[in-house]
């Protein structure tokens, strides 16, 4: 059993702060020494802070988080540190100073103890293309941690860190809690402050924390909202499922997702098929949306800067970006439209709706590509069909453990709710927890195995 | 052969027209892309979403508003 303090929870490093059990400068120190330790075959950390965070840490307020170490995904502004969009440099002139994010953070006594490495620009569901090099997940690191907040999610996973931001424009939470194994929850659009992240111009992103399991979850989302998420029964919860998002799936992903869902009934919960209209435009939608709202943003004598440092990729899908039809545009709007309303009507239904988080294990980071009954396909390509809809909705969206493949790969749950009801996925996550015996939030990867320690 | 000569005369004038450079890894990439993302996009292109109305003010943090009076389908 480990005595180091990075495998306790945040919430037992939160509570053994407050009652004097844990002192929050050993903590600190501890967590510097844990990412040096470990995340050089993972890249999950772009940049650590020892001096900004032991400062942090010396001015933290009484809070929910008080003295606890959190890593933050490169898409927000600290008082030290641009935020680089996991490129050279973000292209939309946003410097150091106070994000939104980094003051509910900072007033609920939590530490920024380091960044993390995210898919260049967020322009991708695998987290292999980063100025910080590819991001592993830390059950194998010769495959993708996930995008675009792959590091966020690596770090939790590889007890790093016990909590961890990300953000979420077009699955960027949850295709990476997937990859990794670890709790990752999007939070309804608009309910955290938009200054100093790089793309708050987006009618699409939000963020969210990455935690091992709900509990953590839930005490990251409370501090960042500024406002604690109750706890309620999920047991007697209707649970929606819409066969139409259940196609094309990993016979081992559709599996584990499945007896996620009977476990969930056995626990008490009711399924019920659910139809959903416009799915089969979700994917263009999603990349439509993401695409007239992202490149228009950058400005152009930054993008100039900085294009002979882009990867060669990221480089050409900008520009092929901007041959994006207003036609196309106007049509992706309408299946919006179509989306958000078919949603609506299945929450009168039932309480939240669920379907995988990917529809494939992580894909190798030399050839991110994933094998489904269809065939082989770009994993964002997979990926974006399944995860677009929670952002064209703007509903809250999680994906939570519920099985390991044969191949010792974690497979995640997705779970999306009504506007605002994030407590509960929450809720639904934690019984899903005890209905499984913790089995899969508890696993350990390879590189957080004692024995590697 | 036809089809790939036309999409590289378009992707040259029409990012041209705004003074950016392709070169032959771009082009490649974005074929790549066209590859995957096309058909879909085409897909959606040719639905029929007349039938959908639009959704005016639009606000992703709440469900969507009831549709305004007038508006067509």
């Amino acid at each position: 059993m480990s005595d180091h303090p990075q495998d306790l929870s945040l919430r037992e490093q939160a509570r053994a702060i407050a009652d004097g059990e844990l002192d929050a400068t050993e903590l600190l120190e501890a967590t510097l020494a844990r990412i040096g330790e470990r995340d050089g075959p993972l890249r999950s950390i772009a940049e650590s802070f020892g001096s900004e965070a032991a400062k942090m840490l010396a001015e933290a307020p009484e809070g929910p988080l008080h003295g606890v170490p959190v890593a933050v995904k490169d898409m927000f502004a600290l008082p030290w540190r641009a935020p680089r969009d996991g490129s050279v440099k973000n292209p939309y002139g946003i410097g150091p100073g106070e994000s939104g994010l980094y003051r509910r953070l900072r007033d609920s006594g939590a530490v920024v103890v380091a960044v993390t490495n995210m898919h260049e620009f967020g322009i991708g569901s695998t987290g292999h293309v980063s100025a910080y090099g590819p991001c592993a997940t830390p059950w194998d690191v010769t495959r993708c941690a996930g995008g675009s907040s792959g590091g966020s999610a690596s770090a939790v996973g590889a007890r790093l860190v016990a909590g961890a931001v990300g953000t979420d424009g077009g699955g960027s939470i949850r295709y990476p809690a997937s990859y990794c194994g670890v709790t990752g929850l999007k939070l309804t659009y608009g309910l955290m402050p938009r200054d100093g992240y790089t793309h708050g111009f987006a009618s699409m992103g939000e963020a969210g924390p990455l935690c091992r399991d709900a509990a953590d979850a839930r005490l990251l989302a409370g501090a960042m909202l500024g406002r604690p998420l109750s706890s309620l029964r999920a047991s007697g919860m209707k649970i929606g499922v819409p066969n139409v998002m259940w196609q094309d799936l990993d016979p081992e992903v559709e599996a584990g997702c499945r007896a996620a869902l009977e476990a969930l009934a056995e626990a008490g919960c009711e399924l019920r098929e659910v139809g959903l209209e416009g799915t089969e435009h979700a994917l263009t939608a999603t990349v439509v949306r993401l695409t007239v709202e992202g490149a228009p943003s950058a400005r152009p004598e930054i993008v100039r800067e900085i294009e002979p440092q882009l990867s060669p990729l990221i480089r050409a899908l900008m520009k092929y970006q901007l041959l994006l039809s207003a036609d196309a545009v106007v049509r992706a709007d309408r299946v919006r439209a179509q989306i958000r309303r078919s949603l609506a009507a299945a929450f009168s239904q039932v309480d939240v709706v669920a379907w995988p988080a990917t529809p494939a294990p992580s894909p190798p980071i030399s050839d991110p590509v994933v094998e489904l009954p269809s065939g082989r396909h770009p994993a964002d390509f997979a990926n974006v069909r399944l995860g677009g809809l929670g952002n064209l909705a703007g509903v809250p969206a999680a994906s939570v453990p519920c099985g390991l493949t044969a191949g010792r790969l974690p497979i995640g749950l997705q779970l999306l709710a009504p506007w605002r009801e994030e407590e509960r996925l929450l809720d639904l996550a934690e019984l899903l927890e005890r209905a499984t015996d913790r089995r899969f939030v508890d696993a350990a990867p390879p590189v957080a195995q004692p024995a590697a320690a | 052969m036809e089809g790939t000569q036309q999409f590289d005369e378009f992707v040259r004038l029409a990012l041209g027209r705004y003074g950016i450079a392709v070169d032959d890894v771009d082009l490649a990439i974005m074929h790549a892309a066209e590859g995957v993302y096309g058909p879909p996009r085409d897909a959606m292109l040719a639905a029929d979403l007349s039938a959908v109305p639009p959704e005016q003010g639009l606000d992703p943090s709440g469900p969507p508003g009831a549709t305004a009076a007038g508006e067509s389908a």
